[in-house]
């Protein structure tokens, strides 16, 4: 009996020590090998597009391995920042502007600033001047919009509305009239749920991971406010308020849908590309969502569908979520900063990456890139990105404002949507956390 | 004992039941696991053309060559180190009587009611700068195995000496009357009868150690290369479900099989060592 | 917690000559040499499991980001603590989980126990190897098999709609009624074998004298459970309470796998809220001092347990 104790032991020991010995003897090699995250793991959509263009790299490199790895939102922001405090982490990742993620990253000196890169590359050309605002942080994390600039941006992103021209049509309208105004698109709204089968929702929705709401929700938010009063709020510029007449009446206007029931009743069940698909699949009238999900779209039909942004409210000004895409930064305990800023650049920059990601419905953030004319879905994309971006209407992600605000917004819509708090309520609880977090900063 | 026909009836009602709601919901994403993306997937999903491919791509994709490799190792040397350990902690605290043992026992007690979701945030910061070492050892094997052998050798000190304390007194006299010493008595008398107890619990410390989670999100997720299988399935989970639910559900497969399996085929020394008066207070 | 010799067989098996030391050293042997077999694993015990918990205490005093400086705070974290109203409700739904995890399994368990050991059961063996079965299984494979089961599209809408229950049917972990119980039933779900397993190890140990008795005195399967199986059983149920009860306070893979706490705060724990504090919120000593009392009142629970059980015991 003890012999076999003995022989079980030894055996574990032997086969423990083979297995160190062969991971660590495999760590020796001569390829150097790039460690990259990013939560763009839509596929069809910019994960293939980022494998693609890795490959593509590692071609004209040789002796370079890009690693990419790629996680869900939730679980990536979860764990970089220990991840890169770690040392073992990744050499570039993506992180999320504002104070949740980045500010940290910056203030914890896990990223470096890459002025010398936007020198070397002459990345100061590829966004507008105002629009680098939510790169910049003063090395002590604390405000946000100025300072140096610590990420870079693939794509030019922003929450629009999918829509299924068959069931337009099936209502009784005009899929090629989009309304001109917000309250022409409620009123679309309304006779959609009029006239769909009473289980067809008329906005497939997915909040299963917290953000479906707050993206949805910027459409409705720029008819009722001003976008600099909302951004300014963000950037955390003393004074600003969320608890404004404009912002609890957009808020009232969202429950209102709930109440309505334009949305599918599992909206907390279902996740938000998911959501995607299954509009994809037909279910729905419309999906309100981001564009990087248009590649998961394209599936419904490109001659069944429309690409608009919610129309503007009396202002005029055509408003909604967006920005650049999640920032790509450079760890500050990688050996190989250069190479991981040369491949930013490649992603971003070369006109490969520009073709690939027009291919994918994917916008790049490069101002200066031309969607080719063969693809008319490819235009709607752009042109709904355009026509915010150029009213300079981009609202921003509101969970930037603070480092609980992700937390405290998921919370504040599942409960507002479901009737258990008042537009008041929210805006008060949601101004309360950005107030307590204020105080930190000043 | 004889028992009325309607009883019977009943008795096997209730444990068919309860049998049913045991095995379904694992059951039901192994069906989901048998088929592929394009399927629309609703309901009981029985599987009418059972297809691996989905194995195939959560295997590769999920990473489980390195999940397993980082699973097994970390299991094995936390089963087999807690083995040892509670097998010399149970023989003391079950044949000894020794100054403190009041007073050290009841602390190792704690240890099986123990909030070990309370000692993760330390063990992070410490792990990540170790006092005095100043090393680094998070997203490391050893970051996964020290606590966990922690954790193990408490319930394990319990298990081994309600064993010990099982065995009879004149056993242990003989022996040492005999000349040999008190380790001479644990390795060439007690250990061959400890057998099936020692069997029983390095497999539920396997299996627990296997299953860990929360440590392993806290202490090695940053690095991929030392990922467990539970956390990758996690991060897959995360990342993949919305596209292909059928791919998770290949991967869940993944991370329960070795131990489903394990466990039958040792269930035998399982049953032995649960009834083997091991369990006493 | 050390009982007379009702469990130490080996007093009971022999005769032996009155000892001044009945447990003590052998001859020739140090008393003391105990220490040297328990210092290994104290050190691992020690260093990894009782060192960090103090050294969570000691980080509930301080303000941190886990980044930067650290700033003492005192008890501040504390009084914190106990204006949040969103650990009062993660506590709150901690008791519910407490009423899935354990007081139900319990029932289960003595439900099966009786099942299992009344009259000789064909398969016994295939039985309770099933039932244990979901005690083996990963709570991140729990939560995707439940994440099926309770899908929008999944088993358990569709069994409902099949049972003309079709009025039943909702996103069971997105409802912020039912989110809750739903992952309370997972609960149940996975402790149900552990209350079986050590409900069955506990019947072999009752006499079969008692039972006969009970027979001679006419007693029917249910009168023969409640006079004779549940007293013999009370150790073992005392032990199932508080291990399922640990179980329900210190859950985190399920949740965290299924709803992260959501939807609003409705399935949120103290285990949760804590992990979102320390590592998502870069507040680890209010993470922290969450993590203290959430070990305090594990401990307590146990004790106030334990004692209970010792109290009926002495009656």
């Amino acid at each position: 009996m003890q012999t076999r104790l003995a022989a079980m032991i030894a055996l574990v020991a032997v086969t423990l020590v083979a297995i160190s010995a062969s991971a660590s003897y495999g760590a020796k090699s001569a390829t150097t090998t790039l460690t990259m995250w990013s939560y763009d793991n839509q596929d069809p959509g910019l994960e293939p597009v980022l494998k693609q263009l890795s490959k593509e790299f590692e071609q004209s490199h040789p002796g370079v391995k890009i690693n990419l790895v790629f996680k869900d939102f939730n679980s990536l922001v979860g764990t970089v920042p220990r991840a890169l405090a770690s040392g073992s982490g990744p050499d570039v990742t993506e992180g999320n502007q504002g104070y949740q993620t980045d500010a940290q990253l910056v203030k914890a000196k896990l990223i470096i600033p890459l002025t010398k890169y936007v020198k070397k590359y002459g990345w100061d050309k590829l966004y507008a001047p105002s629009t680098w605002g939510m790169f910049r942080w003063t090395p002590d994390g604390k405000s946000f919009g100025k300072g140096p600039v610590w990420g870079l941006a693939q794509t030019g992103q922003n929450v629009v509305v999918f829509y299924n021209k068959k069931k337009l049509k099936q209502a009784g309208l005009n899929p090629n009239a989009w309304p001109k105004t917000y309250a022409g698109f409620e009123a679309m709204l309304a006779t959609l749920r009029a006239k769909l089968p009473k289980d067809d929702p008329v906005i497939m929705e997915g909040n299963k991971e917290g953000y479906g709401f707050i993206h949805l929700f910027g459409g409705i938010w720029g008819a009722y406010e001003k976008p600099s009063v909302i951004r300014n709020w963000i950037y955390h510029v003393p004074g600003s308020r969320y608890d404004t007449p404009g912002t609890i009446k957009a808020l009232g206007s969202l429950q209102g849908w709930a109440k309505k029931g334009y949305f599918n009743p599992d909206y907390n069940a279902v996740g938000y590309d998911a959501a995607a698909g299954l509009f994809a699949k037909g279910k729905g009238a419309m999906w309100i969502g981001g564009n990087w999900d248009s590649t998961i779209i394209k599936a419904l039909g490109v001659e069944n569908l429309g690409v608009m942004p919610i129309p503007p409210g009396p202002s005029g000004t055509w408003a909604g979520i967006g920005g650049l895409s999640g920032p790509w930064h450079i760890s500050a305990k990688t050996k190989y900063a250069d190479l991981g800023a040369e491949w930013l650049n490649y992603v971003i920059t070369s006109a490969n990456a520009k073709k690939l990601m027009f291919a994918n419905q994917q916008l790049p953030a490069d101002r200066s890139a031309k969607p080719p004319t063969n693809d008319p879905y490819l235009t709607q994309v752009f042109n709904a990105f355009t026509k915010v971006a150029n009213d300079d209407g981009l609202l921003l992600y509101t969970d930037w404002a603070s480092t609980s605000m992700y937390a405290t917004l998921q919370n504040q819509y599942q409960q507002l949507l479901a009737g258990r708090t008042t537009p008041e309520g929210m805006a008060k609880a949601v101004q309360a956390d950005w107030a307590k977090f204020d105080k930190t900063l000043r | 004992m004889r028992a009325g026909r309607s009883e019977q009836i009943g008795t096997y009602v209730v444990l068919g039941t309860f049998a049913i709601i045991a095995i379904y919901p694992v059951l039901s994403i192994f069906f989901l696991a048998l088929h592929t993306r394009s399927d629309l997937v609703t309901g009981f999903a029985f599987p009418t053309h059972p297809n691996l491919s989905s194995f195939k791509a959560a295997w590769t994709e999920g990473r489980f060559t390195t999940g397993y490799e980082s699973s097994f190792i970390v299991a094995a040397t936390v089963t087999a180190v807690s083995a040892v350990l509670s097998t010399l902690m149970g023989y003391a605290f079950g044949t000894m009587r020794f100054f403190g043992d009041r007073v050290v026992f009841p602390i190792v007690l704690l240890g099986i009611i123990f909030p070990y979701e309370a000692t993760v945030i330390p063990l992070y910061y410490d792990f990540q700068n170790v006092p005095l070492l100043h090393w680094n050892l998070l997203n490391t094997y050893w970051a996964l195995i020290l606590p966990q052998i922690g954790q193990s050798v408490a319930f394990g000190a319990f298990w081994m000496r309600a064993f010990f304390r099982s065995v009879p007194r004149s056993l242990i006299e003989a022996a040492r009357i005999d000349g040999a010493t008190s380790f001479g008595v644990l390795w060439r008398v007690l250990v061959p009868q400890a057998m099936p107890a020692v069997m029983t619990m390095s497999v539920l410390v396997f299996v627990y150690t296997w299953n860990e989670f929360l440590l392993a999100l806290v202490l090695v997720s940053g690095s991929q290369s030392h990922q467990t299988a539970p956390l990758g399935l996690s991060f897959f989970a995360g990342a993949a479900r919305a596209g292909d639910p059928t791919k998770v559900a290949a991967a869940a497969m993944l991370v329960a099989l070795p131990i489903v399996l394990v466990y039958l085929f040792l269930q035998r020394h399982f049953v032995r060592g649960m009834l083997g008066g091991a369990i006493k207070e | 917690m050390p009982r007379p010799d009702k469990d130490d067989p080996g007093a009971a098996r022999q005769a032996p000559p009155r000892r001044k030391h009945p447990r003590g050293h052998a001859p020739g042997d140090p008393r003391n040499i105990g220490w040297l077999y328990i210092l290994p694993g104290l050190l691992f015990y020690g260093l990894f499991t009782l060192a960090p918990l103090i050294h969570t205490v000691y980080l509930s005093l301080f303000s941190w980001d886990g980044l930067t400086a650290k700033t003492w705070v005192g008890l501040a974290n504390y009084g914190e603590a106990i204006r949040d109203s969103v650990l009062r409700s993660a506590f709150v739904h901690s008791a519910v989980l407490i009423g899935f995890y354990a007081v139900i399994p319990v029932m289960i368990g003595l439900l099966l126990t009786a099942a299992l050991t009344r009259t000789k059961v064909r398969g016994f063996r295939f039985f309770r190897t099933t039932l244990f079965l979901p005690q083996l299984i990963a709570g991140v494979v729990i939560a995707q098999a439940f994440a099926w089961v309770y899908d929008a599209n999944g088993p358990l809408n569709r069994l409902l709609d099949l049972l003309g229950l079709g009025s039943l049917v909702r996103p069971w972990l997105g409802d912020f009624t039912w989110a809750l119980p739903s992952i309370g039933v997972i609960g149940s779900w996975v402790t149900f074998g552990l209350c079986m397993v050590l409900f069955v190890a506990g019947v072999q140990k009752i006499p079969l004298e008692l039972y006969d008795a009970a027979r001679v005195d006419g007693a029917g399967a249910f009168r023969e459970f409640f006079a004779v199986t549940l007293p013999g059983l009370r150790n073992e149920i005392l032990v199932a309470f508080v291990l399922t009860t640990i179980n329900a306070l210190r859950s985190f893979d399920i949740i965290y796998n299924t709803t992260a706490g959501g939807p609003g705060n409705t399935t949120i724990v103290p285990s949760m809220y804590m992990y979102q504090n320390a590592f998502l919120f870069n507040r680890v000593g209010y993470a922290a001092a969450i993590a203290t009392v959430l070990a305090l009142a594990i401990f307590i629970l146990a004790a106030i347990m334990l004692r209970i059980g010792e109290r009926s015991e002495e009656r």
